[in-house]
């Protein structure tokens, strides 16, 4: 007996250690050491040990069941464990390796025509990811993922200002400031700058009441030109002979690992996903073309610096309807800053970004340099949903390898379902609502819960069930409890 | 280094925890000086003290949580620490009463007082914000993982105080014809509370495995299993040699099992605390729900 606190007091000891390194997987690998091992499999002994010195066990049966249960559940861990799952691996399933552990990015079909996939990733502590196997016979497809949003009980975006300010401690923090989105000014102070600014919000742009695709150009000198145009070549030349041409419309943009765009359907592996974009070629007599890539509908692309002249482009396109269907009525919106001073105004574009809470701009309108910008608490303007996510969901189909539908399954966080050995869970939506899938496998999973029942049951048994048994027979004062 | 901000109580509900306390202490200090008085009338006005502490802070947790809209959502509001020891407040007060009729325990005051010292920070330490249920919490497995913890805590938080008695002043008979001794007292309490600390992280660890693995080997998850590990090394005790010949060990074991379990409830604040100071690197934690999504 001496031995089980002595056991279980090292454990415990270990654990507070662990509590104080850096990481999850640290403590993991702390707690999965051979040494750890063995005291593990000291404590599963001990607890059998435990269990066949009870005595009486007619009166002691819930004492015996916990120990039991407690020693199916160390002894499923330890199988299941990753030197177990290894150890498996190199003896009887050399030919169908178990992965313990890993996780799949499904890509929606929406997005790409030949979602199905199979390949399981696991990213390492530097973040890079490697493929680690494939799924046994059968792959999974994303025909759809959405978040769902609680209603909003005013407004459903907010619009706000976000700068850092350094705290007295000399840490920085970025704190958002309101400000009114009905058209009203309201003023606003940049850290180290000495004039003061007012802003406001003064239009709305529905995407779902755009029919073409939208390039909305915004010049440094603060002339907004917004047209519609149609799929290329339109060109559009301005007042100050700014020819601007659509080179390429793209649908869906994938991009590649070498930092290039092509069409996601043509993108091998796991792209992160621009939704509809355009190239633009930018020329003017007597400067060689620009061409840039112009991708959206969401996010502005700020094109100043090298190319001086250039101004801010954006592209509003109209998505895919299924993509579209629950997305309606993220706007883009047009602010004014208006200089007190002199009341000299600029005028720019911001728009919600799919798959994010908020859209941010940084706006180089005060500001000459980066290193201004910067000194200036680095100010955004952002359109923040005014709403909280309710929950992600995405629709998941089972595939067998000719494409055929075995199964179907709703996947919402914490709701995980079993096929094949293995259990998919929703971790969390990547960019542009890219489900990340938790596959772990089940092997042990049942004996370890079977392990909690007996577990639960034998200390509930032992301490409540049979205490009032024995009270309600007895009376209160012969109670054990 | 500042733990935690003092702050003056805030709205209706900040006044329904603040009465729900002042409720609380006046019937500690009734109790506690009924023996002195030697008037029983003291001893159920202190219970009727107790009932009214325990309806204002029940009052003020379900308007929370109906403002908040999670028993709209189908959840209880416990998904802040605000709202947790709002819960532990209210629910001292029943507690007591088993405590009392069920386990033949003497001290109501202690209850009384365990109470004003749960509805203290949710008058002047932590606000209440109404947040909706993100979706990390949103499960069938949050309620009773919650509850089956919290009442588990209360409980074995009691037998400490009993221990805590034992360390002092010795293992003695008790003063009450009929009632427990502090030992018994510890040891009954402990026996009805770690049944429930165990289903609590039992239903954690479920919890844990539907977001991929059943046990994650988060920091708060350690801090559980050490206390759980301590609490079953207290219940071995009584049958070593050493228990049996030192009697004031299990009540040790035990006032440290007690402990870990605040450090559990109390560890993201801490760890926050901790790593301002530069003693411990930024933890990420499954248990930070109000910014997970």
């Amino acid at each position: 007996m001496h031995a089980t606190l002595v056991v279980l007091l090292g454990l415990a000891g270990v654990c507070v250690y662990s509590v104080f390194l850096d990481s999850d997987d640290l403590r993991a690998e702390l707690m999965n050491t051979t040494a750890m091992a063995v005291v593990w499999g000291v404590l599963g002994g001990g607890l059998l040990v435990g269990a066949a010195m009870i005595r009486n066990a007619r009166r002691n049966w819930p004492t015996i069941l916990a120990h039991l249960g407690g020693a199916m559940i160390l002894a499923a861990a330890m199988i299941s464990s990753k030197a177990g799952i290894n150890l498996l691996n190199d003896t009887i399933r050399k030919d169908n390796p178990i992965i313990r552990d890993a996780q799949m990015q499904l890509v929606p079909k929406a997005f790409m025509s030949n979602a199905a996939t199979g390949d399981l990733y696991w990213s390492d502590e530097a973040g890079k990811t490697k493929l680690v196997g494939l799924l046994p016979g059968f792959k999974l497809r994303c025909n759809s993922a959405r978040m769902d949003y609680y209603s909003a009980k005013n407004d459903r975006w907010r619009f706000v200002l976000e700068m850092a300010e350094t705290s007295s401690e000399g840490e920085k923090q970025r704190t958002q400031t309101t400000l009114p989105n009905d058209g009203r000014f309201a003023t606003i102070r940049f850290p180290g700058v000495e004039q003061e600014w007012e802003c406001a919000l003064v239009e709305y742009l529905d995407p779902n009441s755009v029919e073409k695709a939208t390039l909305v150009i915004a010049h440094p000198q603060g002339k907004i030109i917004k047209t519609t145009i149609s799929k290329y070549p339109t060109i559009l030349v301005d007042e100050d002979g700014l020819e601007v041409r659509e080179i390429t419309a793209y649908s869906h943009l994938g991009k590649m690992a070498d930092g290039t765009f092509a069409e996601a359907k043509s993108a091998p592996g796991r792209p992160a996903l621009w939704n509809p974009a355009s190239e633009v070629e930018f020329s003017r007599e007597g400067t060689p073309p620009y061409r840039a890539m112009v991708h959206n509908p969401a996010n502005a692309v700020l094109l100043r610096g090298q190319q001086n002249n250039i101004p801010l482009v954006m592209v509003l396109r109209p998505r895919p309807e299924e993509v579209l269907a629950n997305r309606l009525g993220e706007p883009a919106a047009r602010i004014v800053f208006r200089r007190k001073e002199d009341k000299q105004e600029w005028s720019n574009w911001i728009a919600a970004r799919v798959g994010e809470d908020s859209a941010v701009i940084p706006f180089a309108i005060a500001f000459q340099s980066e290193k201004e910008f910067e000194s200036a608490g680095s100010p955004l303007l952002a359109l923040v949903r005014n709403q909280s996510i309710k929950r992600y969901v995405a629709d998941v189909s089972v595939l067998d390898p000719n494409g055929k539908e075995l199964a179907r399954h709703e996947l919402i966080l914490n709701y995980p379902f079993r096929h094949g050995g293995y259990e998919f869970s929703l971790q969390y939506f990547a960019e542009d609502e890219v489900p990340i899938i938790r596959v772990s496998t089940t092997m042990g999973l049942d004996a370890i819960y079977l392990g909690y029942v007996l577990l639960v049951g034998g200390l509930f048994g032992g301490m409540w069930i049979l205490p009032l048994w024995r009270w309600s027979r007895r009376g209160p004062k012969e109670d054990t409890a | 280094m500042m733990l935690l901000a003092i702050h003056s109580p805030q709205g209706e509900l900040g006044y329904l925890c603040l009465a729900a306390m002042i409720f609380y202490v006046l019937a500690a200090m009734l109790h506690a000086s009924s023996p002195l008085l030697a008037k029983s009338k003291l001893v159920s006005l202190s219970w009727g003290l107790m009932a009214g502490g325990c309806v204002c802070a029940l009052l003020a947790w379900v308007w929370h949580g109906t403002e908040s809209g999670a028993f709209a959502a189908g959840y209880a509001p416990l998904k802040s620490m605000y709202e947790v020891m709002l819960l532990m407040t209210w629910m001292i007060a029943p507690l007591a009463a088993l405590f009392r009729w069920g386990l033949r325990l003497r001290g109501l005051w202690i209850d009384a007082l365990l109470g004003a010292v749960l509805a203290f920070p949710t008058v002047f330490i932590f606000q209440s914000e109404p947040q909706q249920v993100v979706p990390a919490l949103q499960t069938h497995l949050f309620i009773p993982h919650v509850i089956a913890y919290l009442i588990g805590y209360l409980i074995v938080f009691r037998s400490a105080i009993a221990a805590g008695e034992v360390v002092i002043l010795g293992v003695r008979p008790p003063r009450t014809l009929g009632m427990r001794s502090a030992q018994e007292a510890s040891r009954a309490l402990l026996r009805l509370g770690f049944p429930l600390i165990t289903l609590g992280m039992l239903l954690g660890s479920l919890w844990a495995q539907v977001r991929g693995d059943w046990w994650g080997w988060d920091a708060k998850e350690q801090w559980s299993l050490v206390t759980w590990l301590i609490l079953a090394a207290a219940l071995h005790v009584p049958y070593t040699t050493l228990g049996k010949k030192f009697r004031r060990v299990m009540a040790i074991f035990v006032l440290l099992g007690a402990f870990t379990m605040i450090v559990t409830l109390f560890w993201s604040q801490i760890a926050s605390a901790l790593t301002e100071a530069g003693w411990l690197a930024k933890q990420d934690s499954y248990h930070v729900y109000s910014t997970k999504k």
